[in-house]
């Protein structure tokens, strides 16, 4: 059976057996947030204390878990030669999972409060950096979710999030996570990747606990280009689940969000821009869905069939220039003309070659006097 | 696999379209002191660019040929160029490869040291290219030291550095070394 895109994450946040059972369960769940939360503000206190303390971010880390009802089994033996984890993504928790049993670090693009990020092992991406973080702490593996986003593990997303290139050496994890008892849904497609799904965070208050199991596979080496297909494959026959073609974008523009976000033109319309910068997107897209082709889009542009208003490009000076005037050059003669054929374009190209070196020679020899003119 | 095949070939079958469209707007609208285009239109993906050395600066009327080569997925990836005359300067290689900024991807730099907005992407073209490199004959960077040698001349012997420059130039011109 093909796995679509809408597949890939569950809409239902609780897709429970029925209705019922939920709305009981409901004042149990609001009594246990009521717990968590208090856990949450002890957890906000001993953070303030034992900021920077050796051992803290364990016990910190352990505090955490409570708080989220977030237990974790760990498969398999972490390979202390790697420092780059790679694993799939199923949960805004999967960090704090990773970093309770592994010590890892998570790099995500959430703004969250500094005590909130030490706890779940999450660092800014924006403010990584890759040498900095391994000369300080050379101990602490980085997680990376190369999928971009959470999914319900039914596939695997194609992976396009690096925040850095990776080294040659990197260890696959393989994350599920199940809850028992309930079914509820550990994650929500989301439209903001910088935001913090706080809504996902109060589903893991309620819940009495969601377990992981950290899947340590076998270390990779680099040894070809299917480098990171290899790490894929690996994590996807782990969690006994099949690739995707699939990006994190692609699913959040299924589900209709992602637009207002990020205004991604669709992937058409983006290789005729790459290629034609100054044509504007708009105008693109219009003359995509007439014609259905990029290529044709392309030349219908560039033969000037289609007439559009450019835009103005973004000015990228190559460097300031100081106070001195403008500096002349030779202008070499602009034929303005552009041969059809390839042999006469080149046999133009060439005169003007020519002609400009000889340009150059003359107006040399003319102003440093030099009497060797007649040499040649 | 097959899919993978022709996804670079769509890949290479644009880069070829820009290239032609870049080919077409340097030609009939050429900048000044510049001219570029590929040596052989069998192989699209090498050009040849002459650059006029800068007026007022010690490369001044000079002819500087250089090689382009294209990646199959121009413009998303930079050329690569390289003077194939001699040259010294602080930003050149001393085998003619250029080392600016505009020729580097954005990924290219771990230390952060170029920043972004004067690198490599799409709508960067070979003239903003070549107008770079003229900036660059014009107003060496000597803090990025692709030749060392030269960098320390142009900040400590610039008398030295302006004869090598003279001579340089008259090379490409195809005239004797000053006496």
């Amino acid at each position: 059976m093909a796995l679509t895109v809408d597949k890939l994450t569950n809409d239902e946040r609780f897709s429970g057996d029925n209705v019922l059972q939920f709305l009981l369960y409901l004042p149990l769940g609001l009594m246990l947030m009521c717990i968590r939360i208090v856990l949450a503000l002890v957890l906000w206190i001993a953070s303030i204390i034992m900021h920077d303390k050796p051992g803290a971010r364990h016990v910190l880390s352990t505090l955490a878990c409570w708080t989220f009802g977030v237990y974790v089994k760990v498969k398999g033996v972490r390979d202390q030669r790697c420092s780059i984890l790679v694993s799939n993504y199923v949960s805004c928790m999967d960090s704090l999972a990773a970093t309770h049993k592994l010590g890892s670090i998570s790099l995500r693009k959430w703004k969250v409060p500094p005590f909130f990020a030490s706890a779940l092992g999450i660092k800014s991406a924006s403010q990584f950096v890759r040498k900095q973080h391994f000369s300080e702490t050379p101990s602490k593996p980085v997680l990376l979710q190369p999928e971009g986003g959470p999914t319900n593990s039914k596939g695997l997303l194609k992976f396009t999030d690096w925040p850095f290139p990776i080294g040659n050496k990197v260890q696959p994890v393989a994350i599920s996570v199940e809850r028992p008892f309930t079914n509820v849904t550990v994650h929500r497609a989301l439209d903001k990747t910088a935001v913090f799904p706080w809504r996902d965070a109060l589903w893991f208050l309620m819940t009495p606990c969601s377990v992981y199991t950290i899947h340590l596979l076998p270390s990779l080496e680099r040894n070809d280009d299917a480098f990171v297909d290899n790490i894929r494959t690996a994590i996807a026959e782990a969690l006994k689940i099949e690739t995707t073609e699939y990006t994190w974008q692609q699913l959040c523009a299924r589900r209709g969000r992602v637009t207002r976000v990020t205004s991604r033109p669709p992937p058409e319309a983006a290789r005729v821009k790459e290629v034609l910068p100054a044509v504007p997107l708009r105008d693109i897209i219009r003359e995509l869905e007439k014609t259905r082709s990029v290529d044709v889009t392309i030349t219908n542009f560039l033969e000037g069939l289609v007439p559009y208003t450019p835009e103005p490009e973004p000015v990228v000076e190559p460097q300031p220039s100081t106070s001195q005037a403008p500096p002349k050059y030779i202008t070499p003669a602009p034929t303005g003309v552009f041969p059809k054929s390839a042999k006469e374009r080149q046999m133009s190209f060439q005169e003007r070659k020519a002609q400009m070196i000889a340009e150059a020679r003359n107006r040399y020899i003319e102003k440093h006097g030099l009497n060797i003119a007649m040499n040649c | 696999m097959a899919c993978q095949v022709s996804a670079a070939q769509m890949m290479a079958g644009s880069a070829l379209r820009r290239l032609m469209a870049e080919y077409k707007q340097l030609t009939l609208n050429p900048p000044e002191g510049i001219i570029a285009g590929p040596v052989n239109e069998e192989n699209f993906f090498e050009w040849e660019a002459l650059i006029t050395g800068p007026e007022g600066t010690c490369f001044e009327g000079g002819i500087f040929p250089a090689k382009l080569v294209f990646p199959p997925d121009y413009p998303l990836s930079p050329p690569k160029m390289q003077f194939i005359c001699e040259m010294f300067h602080p930003n050149i290689y001393a085998d003619g490869r250029v080392c600016i900024s505009i020729l580097h991807a954005p990924g290219d730099d771990p230390m952060g040291y170029e920043s972004s907005a004067e690198r490599w992407s799409p709508v960067q073209s070979v003239e903003k290219i070549l107008l770079s490199v003229v900036s660059m004959l014009a107003e060496p960077n000597d803090e990025s030291g692709a030749n060392v040698d030269a960098a320390k001349m142009w900040r400590e012997d610039r008398e030295q550095f302006n004869k090598i420059a003279e001579r340089l130039v008259r090379k490409t011109l195809g005239l004797p070394p000053p006496e």
